[in-house]
């Protein structure tokens, strides 16, 4: 079982086959690391990372007696700190992001593409690594175990990528000099399909949901690939560049970052009506956009506040939300299932890992 | 444990976040509030002031100017990056979204916007680069590289090499390794020692692979290590007598020697320090070529890669030959670890007040095409490019020369690499006379702006 720290109250989380609701009795101490344990439920169970690294539920705190001076500061700090989230709640500019995040990984290790399998009950992602130096990791959430997808793979590998039944994944392969090829493979299918769809080496690849066209990006354009064969389909052919799309749930819309109108920014393309909006208008870069399992919003990375940090916004380009709020760098989210939490990779204290977030409902 | 060669050491751990969060939210708004004439306000550095040690990051495979430290936002599409300018805290210097971190630090470097190259070809702009000039006759006659000339004139180091290369391996292409490395036409005795230092800042010592299973504590017995070393040392002048005898000495006035080994002992670093470099080959590097500057060695080699491709196949390491996936690759991995780790090393060298005697220097062999090419990537460019000079007399907070408005060309007279060499040797203490009688680029002259 894994234990889901601080969950918004009434809130619901399935990992490794359990329900858990929790209830929150207050907010972490916004000064402590995201390694801390501090503020959590004392009902929840560490996790099985956790007790590697000592860390447990949190202590209860008070004592059997009080004296009246303890009980005076016991109110005060109580009131101090309902009026402190009283007036963090009413900021009106960005809703504040759920409770701190919970840290899945402890390599430290660069790290790049994570994504939910197996009903979030897992998580695949690439990882630095001796030689070579970029390989698939499988995580399991239930004990934080992790171990090499390929384990024989001689070839850097990056950018996984699933159908929503998890029948069909894709990857990307370095295989040579400035040569990328994508790997396909498909539930009862022996040998990986080796992609090679044009003659330019291809970028960021993603799959439909229902697994039969693979998206991607090439010299800066974006093209749709049947799987079964026939041509493909530019999706895009504008100035600049257009880079990491990512199919909505219903595969009728995919959003993607362009810089056709100078710096990257968010656009989303309807692929029946051939249409394309501007998502996102910020002089900063936006980038590599992520449906979340409605399709209702998106979450993406920018530089708005000078560094790369990650946000969620509405379809229609409401409601933006500010997720991370890490000095450093915070990067390529990916949805939960349950669409309550997200996982990016984060920097902190120097050393990347993966962090699972609980986001702000709307 | 010392495994193989290799000093294994400590990963980082209880790091202060509250250090971190100062530093990172202080630095980047530390500019908006500056006076216009805050170049004239930076830290002055005194000309006449000679660098101790000299600190080389290389980028191997040549970084894109327009991408970096010369964005040209008002070129046509086909030409301007896709990043962002930002303001740096030099007044009217800008440079990419992708180096938040430096662009906060201008007032601690210069960056010189109209270097120039004699060729597009890696191997050869790279030793050219490396060493001041080309051949004279051709692929196999190169002058030293500067820490050569550097290691020539200082002799020794104390216990350790005075011209230290932290490298993932010897420097090459995929056809071929890269000529202007070490001692050119003085020979091996002048290649640099190399040293490997990985993402979690364990130190490999290339040289001593023969003395498997030596362990750091055996080490501590001085008298054993000696005679294990001499057996070992039997054997190996068997079979390559000059090469290891000199690396030999070096390795054993290293591991004999307490200054020595502790330098390389990236654990007894305080965790703090090592988070600021970031958990990356390239981060931990810079660190370890801090650490060698505090034990007075005078010429360290940081490079980027062993290989110059960004893309190949179990061999990557992420050059910086960005063909394709130019802007992909910037964005994802080699600015923010570059930003990252130069700019903590300009701040731990700064704060321990070993910037005003140490000269660093980050460069490639070349810029990218300023036209983005049909592979949506950027192409070789010798014609102009940009490098970042810092600390040892070198005048901070300035921009020296400039390019045409699409990058093309140095509109204020090309930098070429003798001048490059010139200031660094310069700097380092070896005047043109003397550079004159080791006819090393004697009648070049360093870059007037940076002094």
């Amino acid at each position: 079982m894994i234990a889901i720290h601080a969950l918004p109250r009434g809130s619901s989380v399935r990992f490794a086959g359990t329900i858990r609701n929790a209830s929150r009795s207050s907010r972490p101490n916004s000064t402590s690391g995201p390694k801390s344990t501090s503020g959590l439920n004392s009902t929840v169970q560490p996790s099985a990372a956790d007790r590697l690294r000592g860390g447990g539920p949190a202590q209860r705190h008070g004592s059997q007696s009080q004296t009246p001076s303890e009980s005076l500061l016991r109110t005060r700090r109580i009131l101090s700190a309902f009026f402190f989230l009283i007036a963090l709640y009413a900021t009106p500019e960005v809703v504040p992001a759920g409770d701190e995040p919970r840290q899945l990984t402890f390599d430290g290790r660069l790290k790049r593409d994570p994504v939910f399998i197996n009903q979030g009950r897992e998580i695949i992602y690439a990882v630095q690594h001796e030689k070579p130096r970029l390989v698939l990791h499988h995580l399991r959430l239930s004990d934080g175990r992790t171990q090499r997808l390929h384990p024989d793979s001689p070839l850097p590998e990056f950018r996984p990528v699933y159908s929503r039944d998890e029948q069909t994944f894709a990857y990307l392969q370095m295989t040579g000099n400035d040569r990328l090829t994508v790997q396909v493979r498909r539930v009862g299918m022996p040998q990986p399909l080796v992609v090679k769809p044009t003659a330019a080496v291809i970028w960021h690849a993603a799959l439909t949901p229902d697994g039969k066209h693979l998206l991607y990006n090439a010299s800066g354009q974006l093209r749709m690939y049947p799987l079964s064969g026939g041509p493909e389909r530019v999706l895009t052919q504008s100035e600049g560049r257009n880079n990491w799309p990512s199919v909505s749930p219903n595969g009728r819309l995919v959003a993607f970052g362009s810089s056709r109108l100078g710096n990257f920014d968010l656009f989303i393309l309807d692929l029946d009506q051939n249409t394309t909006r501007r998502l996102t208008s910020n002089t900063s870069m936006d980038a590599r956009p992520n449906w979340s399992p409605d399709g209702q919003r998106i979450a993406f990375v920018s530089t708005r506040h000078r560094n790369y940090e990650v946000y969620l916004v509405g379809r229609d380009g409401t409601g933006l939300t500010r997720i991370t709020h890490n000095p450093e760098r915070d990067d390529y989210p990916a949805w939960h299932p349950d669409g309550q939490h997200l996982v990016s990779v984060s920097q902190h204290d120097g050393q990347t890992d993966l962090f699972l977030h609980t986001i702000p409902s709307r | 444990m010392i495994e193989i060669g290799g000093f294994r050491t400590g990963c980082c751990g209880g790091i202060s976040r509250r250090s971190l969060l100062r530093a990172s939210f202080a630095m980047p708004f530390a500019g908006l509030f500056q006076s216009p004439t805050l170049a004239t306000t930076a830290p002055t550095q005194n000309p006449e002031h000679r660098a101790k040690s000299v600190i080389l990051l290389w980028l191997w495979g040549g970084p894109s100017h327009l991408d970096t430290f010369d964005p040209k936002p008002r070129a046509p599409s086909e030409i301007r990056s896709p990043f962002s300018p930002i303001a740096t805290r030099t007044t009217g210097v800008q440079f990419t979204e992708l180096l938040p971190r430096l662009a906060s630090r201008s007032h601690l470097f210069s960056v010189v916007r109209s270097n120039t190259n004699l060729t597009n070809v890696h191997r050869v702009a790279g030793s050219i680069a490396l060493t001041g000039g080309a051949g004279r006759n051709g692929d196999n006659d190169y002058a030293p590289n500067f820490g050569s000339v550097i290691q020539k004139v200082h002799h020794t180091a104390g216990d350790l090499p005075p011209f230290v290369a932290v490298t993932p391996g010897q420097l090459r292409t995929a056809i071929g390794p890269l000529k202007g490395y070490g001692g050119g036409r003085w020979g091996q005795s002048y290649d640099p020692f190399p040293v490997q230092c990985d993402d979690r800042g364990e130190v490999y010592l290339p040289t001593l692979k023969l003395l498997a299973g030596l362990s750091l504590a055996r080490l501590d017995d001085r008298r054993r290590l000696l005679r294990e070393l001499d057996q070992l040392t039997r054997r190996g002048e068997q079979s390559r007598p000059e090469q290891w005898t000199a690396q030999r000495q070096k390795a054993f006035r290293l591991l004999t020697s307490a200054a020595g080994r502790r330098a390389f002992d990236l654990s007894a670093e305080p965790s703090r320090i090592r988070a600021t470099y970031g958990r990356s080959q390239f981060g931990q590097s810079c660190l370890l070529a801090r650490r060698l500057v505090e034990t007075g060695v005078p010429y360290i080699q940081v490079n980027w890669s062993k290989w110059v491709e960004n893309i190949y196949d179990g061999r990557t390491d992420f050059g910086w030959d960005t063909h394709w996936l130019n802007f992909e690759h910037l964005a994802d991995r080699h600015a923010p670890i570059l930003d990252r780790a130069l700019s903590a090393l300009l701040d731990d060298l700064s704060n321990r007040g070993l910037l005003e005697d140490t000269l660093v220097l980050a460069m490639g062999e070349f810029g990218r095409t300023p036209k983005i090419s049909a592979n949506g990537g950027r192409d070789h460019w010798a014609r102009c490019y940009s490098s970042l000079w810092a600390g040892g007399g070198i005048q901070p907070g300035r921009v020296v020369g400039s390019s045409d408005a699409r990058g093309y060309d140095p509109v204020t007279g090309g930098i070429g690499p003798e001048r490059v060499g010139a200031t660094l040797l310069d700097r380092a203490g070896i005047a043109s006379a003397q550079r004159a009688a080791l006819r090393i680029l004697p009648d070049a002259q360093p870059i007037e702006g940076l002094l």
